[in-house]
């Protein structure tokens, strides 16, 4: 079945269509259950098409809209959710078999949020089981088997995000929320060729969304552009009294006084070591455009254990989330077998490793926060690699590779971070540049990122499989 | 020391552990894994403890005192 193109566009060139009377709510809805329903379960993005849902709240934004009530640029706008939100009307599978059936009675804030703002919930989509806290290894880890990439079936949608950006990717939902602890919303953005936001740390509430790691986890959208996550963001950040982590200030989307150009750029020095030949061609493209809007300088990264404090972190705080299952032996219901067999060491990594790795990053915080005052975005490739085969199991070994040195910091920082589509590199698989930034500087990083998408195309690109 | 947790001095005392309580579950590829899994976090820990801190070095954690209200 053909996909409809208007789920295609951009927020705002829907949002026109939908007030000039060119399409409804209610179609566009229809023809997101029809496209998710299809196309998006042969990816392996969807748990569930939330049908009756969905056309209740197209049918109401409608009759607003028709009405004069306008709720903003996201109304009537179809939307997905990575299946760790909770939302009423479908189950929350977190994408693990022992949940399969795990039903909650109440919204997550950023569906309670999202559904305020006009936009109607379709679907929840597929991710890597646990959001990937167990330390997968397979590709296929996930009870929907494996998240495959619009632009070859036969490789992965990234993760643990899979469905979110798949989605989005193959023109099904214009966007979607996913979720970050290590890469979670920027891998499947780089591996899929769409834009990702990850908010800093407290943004956005995390109330209803599977806990993982509860000092690392983040919710931000994927979408078609940096100018649609800047949208998206604008209707789900704030405080939240459901979420003690989240953070009264405001962010509005777009910033008053955004900044145009006369940026200052850092990019680690050792940036291309492991990083793919047809990445590094990209990134240095990318950097001639950026020079157009700015400076950009080497710089040296602190020589930190970052990875190693975020994989003890991650490891730890994920089997406290998840020791009900670990200590009744439902962990060994999971799709991966490294998912089966890791979290049983994860439960016995001693308090004083993880205290010492807490330790460790403040150490962090403080050093990318003096970097980051300095530079108004740290660049790089978003991943080293474009999007693996799904025969390809992931390399968990101790230490970090250098490639996308940024990582681990950025996360452990918990600081915001965009990727955006930056061309096509081996077996013509999409791209990515991010921009990491300081703690709460989000607009700056969605002007930045806008000003790149206005003098290049690559967020354009569209798959053909 | 349960057979499970086999008699390998190089084992990581995680891995000695986590066979201890959770071995009869596993078969010999799992248990394989998991001291595999255990090392690399040994490795990981291991390149932490150079990392230099101070008894006055916190942690960065999200405790937070709750106001009470006042009696």
């Amino acid at each position: 079945m053909a996909v409809n193109p208007l789920l295609g566009l951009s927020i705002s060139e829907l949002g026109a269509k939908l007030r000039s009377g060119e399409t409804s709510p209610t179609a566009l809805a229809r023809a997101a259950i029809e496209a998710l329903d299809s196309a998006g379960r042969e990816l392996n993005a969807v748990v569930t098409v939330m049908e009756d849902r969905a056309m209740g709240a197209a049918e109401r934004a409608e009759a607003e809209l028709t009405s004069g009530h306008d709720r903003g640029p996201l109304h009537g706008i179809p939307w997905g959710a990575k299946d760790l939100l909770a939302a009423v009307g479908a189950p929350t599978t977190w994408g693990a078999t022992p949940f399969i059936d795990q039903v909650f009675d109440f919204d997550a804030t950023v569906v309670r949020k999202l559904e305020q703002a006009g936009a109607v919930l379709v679907a929840k989509l597929a991710m890597v089981e646990l959001a990937g806290g167990m330390g997968y290894e397979e590709l296929d880890a996930a009870w929907t088997g494996p998240g495959r990439n619009p632009w070859d079936h036969d490789s992965w949608a990234g993760g643990s995000s899979s469905g979110s950006g798949a989605a989005v990717a193959a023109r099904l939902l214009p966007f979607a929320i996913g979720s970050e602890t290590f890469g979670s919303i920027v891998t499947p953005a780089s591996y899929c060729g769409v834009s990702g936001l990850r908010p800093t740390y407290g943004r956005v509430s995390r109330f209803g969304a599977m806990a993982l790691s509860w000092t690392l986890d983040k919710l931000g959208p994927l979408a078609r552009s940096a100018e649609d996550c800047g949208l998206v963001l604008d209707a789900i950040a704030g405080p939240d009294e459901n979420d003690l982590t989240s953070v009264t200030r405001t962010f509005h989307h777009p910033a008053p006084d955004g900044r145009r150009d006369g940026f200052r750029f850092a990019i680690p020095a050792d940036w291309k070591e492991g990083t793919e030949p047809g990445i590094v061609d990209n990134i240095e493209s990318s950097l001639e455009t950026l020079r157009e809007i700015g400076t950009v300088e080497e710089i040296t990264l602190p020589d930190i254990p970052s990875g190693q404090a975020a994989r003890i972190i991650i490891a730890a705080e994920g089997a406290s989330a998840f020791e009900d299952i670990i200590e009744d032996g439902r962990v060994m219901q999971l799709r991966a077998p490294s998912c089966r067999v890791k979290p049983h060491v994860h439960s016995m990594i001693p308090a004083r490793d993880y205290l010492r790795a807490m330790r460790v990053r403040r150490f962090v915080s403080q050093a990318y926060d003096r970097i980051t005052a300095e530079y108004d975005a740290i660049v790089g490739p978003t991943t080293g690699n474009v999007s693996p085969l799904l025969t390809r199991t992931l390399d968990r070994s101790s230490r970090p590779t250098t490639s996308a040195p940024i990582g681990a910091p950025g996360n452990l920082a918990g600081l915001p971070a965009i990727a955006v589509p930056n061309g096509l590199g081996d077996r013509g698989m999409p791209t990515s540049l991010q921009f990491t930034g300081r703690a709460w500087t989000e607009s700056r990083l969605l002007s930045i990122a806008s000003e790149y998408q206005l003098r290049t195309e690559h967020h354009m690109a569209a798959p053909s499989a | 020391m349960s057979s499970n947790s086999g008699n390998n001095p190089e084992m990581p005392p995680m891995a000695i552990a986590a066979l201890e309580r959770f071995g009869d579950r596993l078969d010999d590829q799992q248990r394989e894994m998991l001291i595999k899994t255990a090392v690399q976090f040994e490795e990981a820990a291991e390149d932490l403890r150079k990392w230099e801190l101070t008894n006055g070095d916190e942690p960065d954690t999200s405790f937070k005192v709750i106001e009470g209200q006042d009696s």
